[in-house]
């Protein structure tokens, strides 16, 4: 399995498979962020080409020690949708698009185990937490434009913003138990088949 | 602030939202250095967070890739010596080791031909041979016929003799090997007139007082020597020009010679 570091390390040689890999654990997620900023599929894309530009360019300039690199992406492709989004050609030529992007599983650099089933998330995370989450991670608001936007004061958006992320955090905690578990059980049934035998 | 009191705080995932201040961020820059184990949490907000983007994610159409590709690559955004050139320099390879299997496919295909052509020339060969050892056997069996025929032709009992043309043919040149203790005649051609593509010389038997007896039918070149039929009693053995196939009765007006035995 292709790790983050491998890829960082890929891309500041310039290599061109550093890019392609980090195309294909990424662009999914990457594009949704930029999708959902722009409601617009040709404008996301843009924004996304720009994004990639921006990583490859600038991967200097990613600090392991303060973020992952997903943050770190996600942060750039926000930023360039936002700033399209705030362009006149944007808000001239954009069109709403009505229907809803097909979400996707996409495949991460990250351990299977901790993959969120999202009718599993949904149905942990309040709708309230939610759509907190959605508008600030995924669509790029900030926090006071959300409260206006909620009619909600900002000290409650901060509060359940907090609540959602440890729903989340606690999901994959539980997950991570479950995986664990269900390891050292198998270690043990197996260690168990073994002794028997002997 | 105390850890707990940070962890409590929601300003860790606020930091990763990137929805404080500077001045905010700062202090929590700050709160890092101070609790170096915060780390773990910032690292555990930032992978939740990666979670539920991944289950949200979109996949963008095909063409994105290659685009997002083509731009890097036309800023000469790649290095030359990149794992995808080095890929490709496999590429070279790999386009060396279908050269070289092109090569190899050619040389069989060569091969099988030139097995295939050889295979043909030894059918041929060998065609060649059975028909020369046919033609062997048959020179064998002519040779042997000859040899008898020579054998009897030059046995002491033989009588070699000259054919007499008669005054219309002064050119026969005809010899006449007799052996009647073996009751064998031959005629070896020395030269015979020109006749039609319908006529050939045929020889009879006379003997006194008895209508002439119709033999051999030949044609022949010189040196050749045509085995005759024998007859006893015969005096004179004459040849006549005839039609093809000869005919009963002796055209007297193309008697070309005689010998008288």
């Amino acid at each position: 399995m292709t790790t983050d570091n491998e890829i960082i390390q890929l891309i500041k040689l310039k290599d061109e498979q550093g890019l392609r890999l980090l195309y294909k654990h990424y662009s999914n997620s990457l594009f949704g962020i930029s999708f959902r900023v722009l409601n617009n599929e040709a404008f996301a894309e843009d924004a996304l080409q720009q994004s990639f530009l921006k990583i490859w360019n600038n991967i200097d300039q990613y600090d392991s020690d303060k973020s992952i690199l997903f943050t770190w992406m996600s942060n750039i492709v926000r930023n360039t949708a936002i700033d399209i989004k705030r362009l006149k050609s944007f808000a001239k030529e954009s069109k709403t698009i009505s229907i809803e992007p097909n979400v996707y599983k996409g495949e991460a650099i990250s351990d299977d185990h901790s993959k969120i089933d999202i009718d599993y998330l949904l149905s942990k995370v309040d709708e309230k937490y939610s759509v907190i989450l959605e508008h600030l991670y995924l669509k790029g608001y900030s926090q006071s434009e959300l409260a206006e936007k909620l009619d909600l004061p900002i000290g409650t958006i901060k509060t359940r913003v907090k609540k959602a992320i440890d729903l989340l955090r606690d999901h994959l905690r539980g997950e991570k138990k479950t995986f664990f578990g269900m390891f050292f059980l198998g270690t043990f049934i197996n260690i168990l088949i073994l002794l028997l035998w002997i | 602030m105390d850890i707990s009191e940070i962890r409590a705080s929601g300003l860790l995932e606020q930091f990763v939202l990137g929805q404080l201040s500077e001045v905010e961020q700062k202090q929590v820059e700050g709160y890092l250095l101070q609790y170096p184990e915060l780390k773990n949490d910032l690292f555990s907000i930032q992978n939740a967070l990666q979670k539920y983007a991944e289950t949200y994610g979109i996949q963008p159409k095909s063409h994105l890739e290659d685009r997002i590709l083509e731009e890097i690559r036309s800023k000469g955004g790649f290095a030359k010596n990149s794992s995808i050139d080095n890929k490709k320099a496999p590429s070279n390879n790999k386009n060396f080791w279908s050269g070289l299997s092109v090569l190899l496919g050619l040389l069989v295909i060569a091969a099988i031909w030139y097995s295939y052509k050889l295979s043909d020339e030894n059918k041929d060969l060998k065609s060649t041979i059975q028909e020369t050892a046919a033609a062997c056997d048959s020179l064998d069996r002519v040779n042997k016929i000859y040899i008898k025929y020579y054998e009897s032709m030059l046995s002491f009992e033989t009588t070699k003799l000259d054919f007499t043309p008669t005054p219309g043919y002064p050119e026969v040149g005809l010899k006449f090997y007799y052996n009647p203790s073996q009751k064998e005649n031959f005629i070896q051609i020395n030269n015979l007139p020109l006749i039609q593509s319908n006529q050939a010389f045929q020889l009879w038997s006379l003997k006194d007082g008895e209508a002439p007896i119709p033999l051999d039918v030949f044609t022949g070149e010189k040196g050749e020597i045509v085995p005759v039929r024998f007859i006893d009693g015969t005096k004179t053995y004459a040849i006549t020009i005839e039609k093809s196939g000869g005919v009963e009765s002796p055209t007297l007006e193309q008697l070309i010679g005689t010998v008288g035995v």
